[in-house]
């Protein structure tokens, strides 16, 4: 066995496998991954002898589980693999190990399929361990063998796909933030791409020959690419995309700009910074900071619905059509401006971090709340910013629906202004605690996604295991964000015949008043849980409130007796 | 009536000194004065507590035990003041991309708070001594890495800092752009700032440094000016000496002047090897010019510190 490990020259694979094997967070995920999905699975298994009265009745119904099961490690797997793989590559060149790889005997394929298969051996791990769990679905009948098989077969599958994808872009991208995204947005792109060519449901369908060969080739095919630009892209300087994208838009509305005859309507001027340094560079120098690039932010999120209100305008207003158009507009706001205050928030010290210009910072006698009330003046704006078109549709939907009273506006904007503070104050404080501003994002991804998502399904949940929730239950769905949003949005309509429910307000307005004192409450103790420790995580001696007052005289005396050098300075003769 | 004289206040004061991670022991228990107006060099191997220290110094990390003042603060007692006294560079250069020289430079200029009307004349003034006036429009992130590390050095300058904190600033430099900032540290130093510097290279330290203290293992092994330090060892002092016309009487005389331990006649010059304790270098040149030899070149060689690092450590890591 010796002998054909040496043989076989798999340097990298060895190296990732035993520094992941080495880590404890790897067994940590491991078993909160088996833990989450063993635990969804019991919950499925027991709501189903649950309700059903004699074991009879539970037969069958193993077709149900085997899809939610495959669907939630599909989503899990989804969030997962790009977060394992995305590192592979780039994350040697940011520790500009690379090069170090490049020069050995070592060709760029071999290292891209080292680095594939460590990365793929660590994720089948993951898949490997729902396969028990989908064999007792099989027990519960309702599921074929060739299903069963097919269901395993499109969960390896997606693996590889997305893996190899996330490798490719891992190459391809300079840092490992980057290659997240990309490989994010490619994947979804790609889906969507999909999902409109083919009308086809059929994924637990028994493989075929062609669709084998079809996946083989699209893995093949990134991890050939991949191999291919490696040296290519090895050493390429790290760029910004979002703002080299507007940079480029910059200068092709200046070439058009020459037909209005140099007509600017905002402009970034050149200024330097005064008072607040932090703050000019957040909002003069950042891309999702500078107010001409946020605007053209607002163009691209409020053009879309503008051109919904119009073909809802066209249509008839009771034709409840174009309720469904506003709230699925709504929910992909909800999704995206969440997402970009996350991202945003929970990057604005970790970038710092990441980009070794922190402790520089730390020495100026800025204060640490100051640093951070100036470093959150970017997302303020881009927080800012989401409002509008927010604003656009409440007060649309305002009109369109001839609501006498405001309290659906107030309520809808009361619930975009609490819930984006409490996200904007939430990744901060993920983004103070984590060093690595990748760890940092992905944590406060999934701390707000855990949030919304958990409140929001546990009542189900409960309702599905036939638990009676009684207050918990109450309390849960009193504090549920979504659920606030869902019946605020769906009061929209009440009043016309047959459409929407009282709003929150007019239904329990004490819950309505608790749910929003809690969450601002929520804001103000994450505020001030960050301004307090702001100095001991951004890592810097904090000032006492009374300077010179560090109650150390005792603690000077104490030290200096106590650690008196074992080995004094000496003069060495 | 006598009047009790003080001795001036040092700009750095470490005492008893330990720093701790968890378990693993940085530095332990070492102590040093600094007087204004010195510079000193921080030597020792990787993970030897250098950083460590200088990151106190800066206020960034919490001392495990005893007391480091700087101009008689204790750095828990009023880091902000400290702050406003000290100039800080990492061993990364810090800089950030996206901004020019000038933006660059006027971010810090805020960032502490000078007065705007003032800003232009300070932002040329640093440039100037760092000679890169030239550069105030360019793009941070296109300069090359020595322009990157003199500007590092305008940037600590912005505020007038009474004590320079400089972490390996000739690291990963050209041998040009390693020149270039050691005359930018000699300037400084000619300025009256206090400077600590930890560096590898010990022939620029020994060109630099008033005072030299080795560290190793967290351990400071010894502190003093380099004459100190070589006397301490009994090292000697390599001198280079060429003249017109080089003869075997002279390198005869050379040898029986006191003090000298050997002399190597070598081709074009005379290497001498003399204890610097005994025989200062302006006595041996006395000396060879009161033979009647023309010096053309008499250059007193500093790199002994290398041979009291090597003597005095032991290549070990806390």
């Amino acid at each position: 066995m010796k002998f054909r490990f040496k043989t076989m020259r798999l340097p990298i694979l060895t190296k990732d496998l035993l520094e992941r094997a080495s880590r404890k967070r790897t067994y940590v995920f491991r078993f909160v991954y088996g833990l989450v999905l063993f635990v969804f699975a019991c919950t499925l298994f027991y709501g189903n002898i649950g309700v059903s009265a004699d074991a009879g009745q539970s037969l069958g119904r193993g077709a149900d589980h085997f899809a939610w099961l495959i669907s939630i490690q599909l989503a899990v797997l989804y969030a997962l693999v790009p977060i394992i793989t995305a590192e592979a590559v780039a994350g040697e060149k940011q520790r500009d190990t690379l090069a170090l790889l490049l020069v050995t005997t070592l060709t760029p394929r071999q290292i891209i399929l080292q680095k594939f298969a460590a990365r793929t051996v660590s994720i089948l791990s993951f898949v490997c361990l729902s396969f028990p769990l989908l064999a007792i679905t099989y027990t519960f009948g309702g599921v074929t063998p060739g299903e069963l098989v097919a269901g395993m077969f499109g969960l390896l599958v997606a693996c590889l796909q997305l893996g190899a994808l996330a490798i490719l872009c891992s190459t391809y991208f300079q840092t490992t933030a980057q290659a997240l995204v990309m490989t994010y947005l490619v994947f979804l792109g790609v889906h969507f791409a999909w999902f409109l060519a083919s009308d086809s449901t059929t994924f637990f369908a028994p493989p075929s020959l062609g669709g084998i060969i079809f996946d083989a080739i699209t893995v093949w095919l990134c991890l050939a690419w991949a191999a291919g630009v490696l040296v290519d892209r090895a050493f390429v300087q790290s760029r910004n995309y979002l703002l080299e994208f507007f940079r480029w838009l910059d200068q092709v509305f200046e070439q058009m700009n020459v037909l209005t005859g140099g007509v600017v309507l905002v402009r970034d001027a050149g200024f330097l910074p005064k008072r607040a340094p932090i703050r000019w560079r957040e909002t003069r120098k950042k891309s999702l900071g500078t107010f001409r690039y946020l605007f053209r932010v607002l163009v691209a999120l409020e053009f879309p619905i503008l051109f919904c209100i119009q073909w809802i305008r066209f249509s008839p207003r009771t034709d409840s059509a174009g309720d469904e158009g506003l709230k699925t507009l709504l929910d992909m706001l909800w999704i995206a401006g969440a997402a970009l205050v996350t991202v945003h928030a929970a990057s604005v010290i970790s970038e710092e971090r990441s980009h070794q210009t922190l402790s520089v910072l730390l020495t100026t006698p800025l204060s640490s709340k100051r640093i951070l009330a100036e470093k959150l003046s970017g997302v303020r704006r881009l927080t800012a910013v989401l409002l509008v078109p927010f604003a656009t549709i409440f007060l649309f939907e305002k009109w369109w629906y001839s609501r006498g009273s405001w309290d659906y506006v107030v309520l809808s904007a009361l619930t975009v202004v609490t819930y984006l503070t409490v996200i904007r104050w939430t990744a901060l404080a993920i983004g103070l605690r984590f060093p690595n501003q990748l760890t940092a994002i992905v944590g406060s991804v999934a701390v707000v996604a855990l949030w919304a998502g958990g409140l929001t399904l546990a009542v189900p949940l409960l309702r599905y295991l036939n638990i009676e929730g009684g207050v918990l239950a109450s309390l849960i769905r009193a504090l549920s964000p979504v659920d606030m949003i869902v019946a605020v949005q769906d009061s929209a309509a009440y009043g016309l015949p047959g459409r929407g429910f009282p709003s929150p307000w007019e239904a329990a307005p004490g819950a309505t008043v608790a749910h929003f004192s809690f969450y601002l409450g929520v804001a103000i103790v994450l505020q001030w849980w960050c301004r307090r420790a702001a100095d001991h995580y951004l890592g810097r001696i904090e000032q006492p409130r009374v300077p010179g007052d560090w109650g150390a005289e005792e603690e000077v005396s104490r030290d200096a007796t106590a650690c008196v050098s074992p080995n004094p300075v000496t003069d060495v003769a | 009536m006598t009047e009790k004289v003080q001795a001036p206040r040092p700009m750095v004061d470490i005492r008893h000194l330990w720093v701790k991670y968890g378990s693993f022991v940085a530095v332990r228990g070492i102590s040093f004065q600094i007087p204004r107006g010195e510079v000193f060099g921080f030597i020792g191997p990787n993970g030897a507590g250098k950083s460590s220290t200088i990151r106190i110094l800066a206020t960034l990390q919490h001392p495990s035990g005893g007391t480091v003042r700087v101009d008689g603060i204790e750095v828990r007692s009023d880091p902000m003041k400290i702050r406003r006294k000290i100039g800080y560079m990492p061993d990364a250069f810090g800089l950030y991309e996206g901004l020019t020289v000038r933006e660059y430079l006027h971010f810090f200029a805020a960032a502490y708070d000078t007065l705007e009307v003032r800003r232009d004349r300070l932002v040329d003034d640093v440039l100037t001594l760092t000679d890169l006036r030239l550069k105030i429009d360019a793009q941070v992130d296109g300069l090359s890495r020595g322009m990157k590390q003199r500007l590092g050095l305008a940037r600590v300058l912005l505020h007038d800092p009474e004590l320079l904190l400089l972490d390996e600033p000739a690291s990963g430099l050209d041998p040009r752009a390693r020149i270039e900032v050691r005359e930018i540290l000699k300037e400084l130093s000619r300025m009256g700032k206090t400077i600590l510097i930890s560096s590898h290279i010990l022939h620029e330290l020994s060109q630099l440094c008033t005072r030299i203290g080795i560290l190793e293992a967290g351990r400071l092994i010894t502190e003093g000016s380099l004459e100190e330090i070589y006397q301490r060892l009994g090292l000697m002092q390599l001198v280079h000496v060429q003249v017109v016309d080089l003869s075997e009487e002279l390198a005869a005389h050379v040898r029986g002047i006191n003090g000298v331990e050997a002399v190597e006649v070598q081709s074009d010059r005379l290497s001498i090897r003399v204890r610097a304790e005994s025989l200062p270098p302006e006595d041996l040149l006395d000396h060879i010019r009161a033979f009647g030899a023309r010096v053309r070149m008499f250059q007193p060689e500093a790199m002994e510190l290398e041979t009291a690092f090597m003597k005095l450590t032991a290549g070990t890591t806390a």
